[in-house]
C-alpha cells in the first residue's frame, strides 16, 4: 500500500500524518511524504534568498517528519518539488510516485472577524472555486487515485 | 495569509505594511498634485499656458528613472526606512519650490527635482519584503502598490476642493500644494521613528552588487543593449521639447544631451563588463532564460503602467473642458480611473496566481487595456457623463489588473534576477509616461486615447510572440529517500552555491 501524502510542516499536515499512521498501520504502508516549496512572489532583490530559506525550512520539516515514522516503525521517503503546489501534487502523484492513495489536510478557512473581513474572504474563496482553486479542490477534481481530505479540526 | 488580515493592526507585519502603504500614498499623492489644480493655475497665473502645463506633466514622470537608481543604492546600503524617511522629507523641499515658484525656470525645475518621488515605489516594496513570509509576500506587495497608487487618485478628489473652498482666492492651489508638501515632511519624520527595518532582529543582508542584468546569450545581449538605451535615453525627448517651447538654450540641450549620451554609453559599457565573461564561459542550458519574455513584460508596463501615470496627468483637464464642469467635480470624476486601484491590483496579481496560466491572464488584460483606451478615444461632450464614467472605470480595472499581473509574471522569469528584472520593467513604466506625455503635447485628448490604445495592442502583440509560460521546476526536483538524504544535502549546498533555479 502506497501512500503519498501532502506536507507543508503545518499543523494539519502533521495531523494528517499521525491520523494515516494511525489508520493504515496494519497495512504496512509505504509512505511518501511530498512538500512543495512555491516561488515567492517577490519582486525585490531577496527574492531568491527567500525561496532558499523557504526549502531549508521545509527540508527541515520533511526531516522530522522522517523522524517520526522511523519512531513509529513506517516505512517511509520524502520529496521536495519546487513549483506551483497544486500543479506539482498532481505531477508527483501522476508521474512520479503512482500511489495507491494521496492524503492532503485540507486547510481550515473559517473566516473570523467582522462583517467586512468575512465577506472579503467569502469573495476570495468564491474566486479561488471559480478559477484554479485552493489546492485540495484542485485535486479533488483531478487527481486519478482514491483521496483523502482530513479536514482540521 | 487570508485578506481579512490586513484589518489586524496588532500584528507587527500587518502594522508595517499599513505604514508603509500610506507613506507611498502620501508621495503619489505628492506627485500628482498638479493635474487637478492646473485649471486653478491657468486662471490665477497669466503667463501660464495650456503647453506649459503639458510640459509640466513630462518633467513630473522624467527624472524618476535616475532617482531610482539612486535610490537603489541608498537602499542597499541604509535601508528601506532611512531611505523612505529621508525621501518624503527631501522632496518636501521641490514641492514647496513649485507651490510658491513665479517663474517659469521655478516651476519648471522644482517639477523636474521632484519627479525623482516615483522612485518611493521601490522602497516601499523593499520594505514590505522584509516584513512577510514568502507565503503571503505576493499579496502584501500587490496591497502596498495597489494602495499607494491609490494616491493619485486622493489628490484629484480632495485638492480642488482643498485649493477652492479650504483657502480659496488667487493662491489657493499654492496652499494645497504646499499643505501636500508639509504633510508629507510630518509623515517622513514620523516615519522614521514608527517602524524598523524588519521585525525585531532581521539582518539586513546586503544584496550581491549587480551593475548589470546577466543573460544567456549572444543575441539576448543585444536585446538588452537594444532595451537599456531608452531607460535613460528617453530623457533625450524632454530636452529636446523643453528647448523647441524656447526654455532652454542650445547650448545648454546640448550639455543635456551630452549628459544623457554619457550615462547611456556608461550602462552599455557595464552590460558589456558583466555578460562578456559569462557568455565566453557559456551558460550551462539549465540557468539560462529567454530575454524576450523580460522584454515583453517591459512593454507591457510600458504600456499599463506608463499609461496610468499619463492618464492621470491629464484626465481632470479633459473632463472639466469636454464636459465644461467645475474643477472640483472635474477631480472627483477623474480620480475614478485611480480610484479601481484599491481592488484592480492585488485583484491582477490574485487573477495570476490562481489562474495557473500568468501568460494568458496577461494577455487578457493587455487586450482590454486596448479596447478600453480606444472606446474612451470614442468619448466626447454628446456622451452622457455616466457613460463616459463607466468606461473610465472599465479601462483602469484593465490597466491597474495588468500591473498587477505584471509583476505577477517577473519573479518566476528567472529566481535569482527577479530584482533587476523588476527595476528595469518598473522603469519601464516611467519611460512610457514620458513618451506618452510627449505626444500629448502634440495632440487632442481623443487622439490621445487611440495612441494610448495602439501602444497597449503592440505590448498584446509582442506578448503573444515572445512572453513564455514561466515553468514551474519539473527539471529540479529533490527526491530524497531515507538512506540518500545525506548525499542529497551535500548537492543541495553545491547548488546553491552554484546558483541554479
Amino acid at each position: 500500500m502506497k501512500i503519498m501524502i501532502a506536507y507543508d510542516g503545518s499543523r494539519n499536515a502533521r495531523l494528517a500524518l499521525a491520523q494515516t499512521i494511525t489508520m493504515f498501520r496494519d497495512l504496512k504502508p509505504q509512505l511518501t511524504l511530498v512538500a512543495v516549496a512555491e516561488n515567492p512572489r517577490d519582486i525585490t532583490s531577496g527574492n531568491e534568498d527567500l525561496f532558499q530559506q523557504e526549502v531549508t525550512e521545509l527540508k527541515n520539516y520533511l526531516n522530522e517528519a522522517m523522524e517520526v515514522c522511523q519512531n513509529e516503525d513506517v516505512a517511509a521517503e520524502t520529496m521536495l518539488l519546487e513549483g506551483d503546489p497544486r500543479k506539482m501534487l498532481l505531477y508527483a502523484a501522476e508521474k512520479k510516485i503512482h500511489p495507491d492513495m494521496l492524503v492532503i489536510a485540507r486547510h481550515s478557512h473559517e473566516p473570523d472577524g467582522g462583517f467586512i473581513a468575512r465577506s472579503l474572504t467569502y469573495f476570495v474563496d468564491e474566486l479561488d472555486y471559480m478559477t484554479f482553486g485552493s489546492v485540495s479542490s484542485f485535486l479533488a477534481r483531478r487527481i486519478q487515485c482514491p483521496l483523502l481530505i482530513l479536514p482540521s479540526r | 495569509m487570508k485578506v481579512a488580515d490586513v484589518f489586524r493592526f496588532r500584528n507587527a507585519e500587518i502594522k508595517a505594511l499599513h505604514l508603509t502603504w500610506i507613506a507611498f500614498f502620501i508621495t503619489f499623492y505628492v506627485w500628482f498634485n498638479m493635474a487637478p489644480l492646473a485649471s486653478s493655475m491657468l486662471k490665477s497665473v497669466d503667463w501660464l499656458t495650456t503647453d506649459d502645463l503639458r510640459l509640466f506633466a513630462i518633467c513630473n514622470v522624467a527624472l524618476t528613472i535616475p532617482a531610482r537608481i539612486v535610490v537603489g543604492m541608498a537602499l542597499d546600503r541604509f535601508g528601506p526606512r532611512r531611505v523612505f524617511s529621508v525621501l518624503m522629507v527631501l522632496m518636501s523641499i521641490p514641492a514647496l519650490f513649485f507651490a510658491f515658484g513665479n517663474t517659469m525656470t521655478q516651476l519648471l525645475v522644482s517639477r523636474l527635482v521632484l519627479s525623482s518621488i516615483g522612485a518611493s515605489f521601490v522602497v516601499g516594496i523593499h520594505m514590505t519584503a522584509m516584513w512577510f513570509k514568502p507565503k503571503d509576500i505576493g499579496f502584501a506587495e500587490g496591497f502596498y502598490a495597489g494602495w499607494g497608487n491609490f494616491g493619485s487618485a486622493a489628490a484629484a478628489i480632495s485638492l480642488p476642493t482643498i485649493a477652492l473652498h479650504m483657502y480659496g482666492g488667487e493662491d489657493g492651489w499654492r496652499w494645497a500644494i504646499a499643505q501636500s508638501a508639509i504633510v508629507m515632511a510630518a509623515y517622513g519624520v514620523y516615519y522614521w521613528f514608527a517602524i524598523t527595518d524588519g521585525p525585531v532582529g532581521t539582518v539586513h543582508r546586503k544584496p550581491r552588487k549587480a551593475v548589470a542584468l546577466e543573460v544567456s546569450t549572444w543575441g539576448d545581449m543585444v536585446k538588452l543593449i537594444l532595451w537599456t538605451i531608452p531607460l535613460v535615453g528617453v530623457l533625450a525627448i524632454l530636452v529636446w521639447r523643453i528647448q523647441n517651447m524656447g526654455y532652454l538654450s542650445t547650448t545648454g540641450a546640448a550639455i543635456c544631451y551630452a549628459v544623457i549620451f554619457a550615462v547611456v554609453c556608461y550602462q552599455i559599457i557595464q552590460i558589456l563588463r558583466v555578460n562578456v565573461p559569462i557568455l565566453k564561459k557559456g551558460v550551462p542550458e539549465d540557468d539560462k532564460y529567454p530575454f524576450n519574455s523580460v522584454a515583453a513584460l517591459n512593454s507591457t508596463y510600458f504600456a499599463n503602467f506608463g499609461a496610468e501615470l499619463a492618464v492621470v496627468s491629464m484626465l481632470p483637464m479633459f473632463f472639466e473642458e469636454t464636459w465644461s464642469l467645475s474643477a472640483t467635480a472635474a477631480g472627483l470624476i477623474a480620480a475614478s480611473f485611480a480610484f479601481v486601484n484599491l481592488v484592480a491590483r492585488p485583484m491582477g496579481g490574485l487573477v495570476s496566481d490562481r489562474m495557473g496560466n500568468r501568460r494568458f491572464v496577461m494577455l487578457s488584460y493587455m487586450f482590454g487595456i486596448a479596447v478600453g483606451f480606444a472606446m474612451m478615444g470614442l468619448m466626447n461632450s454628446s456622451w452622457p457623463l455616466i457613460i463616459a464614467v463607466g468606461i473610465t472605470v472599465f479601462t483602469s480595472f484593465f490597466v491597474q489588473g495588468a500591473e498587477g499581473a505584471t509583476f505577477g509574471i517577473i519573479p518566476s522569469i528567472k529566481r535569482r534576477l527577479t530584482g533587476q528584472i523588476s527595476g528595469m520593467a518598473g522603469a519601464y513604466g516611467n519611460v512610457g509616461a514620458v513618451v506618452y506625455l510627449t505626444i500629448f503635447t502634440f495632440v487632442t485628448p481623443t487622439q490621445f486615447f487611440y495612441i494610448i490604445a495602439a501602444g497597449a495592442f503592440i505590448s498584446w502583440v509582442l506578448c503573444v510572440m515572445w512572453l513564455k509560460e514561466p515553468e514551474s521546476g519539473f527539471s529540479d526536483e529533490y527526491h530524497v529517500s531515507s538512506v540518500d538524504r545525506q548525499i542529497e544535502e551535500e548537492e543541495r549546498l553545491r547548488q546553491a552555491t552554484a546558483t541554479s533555479t
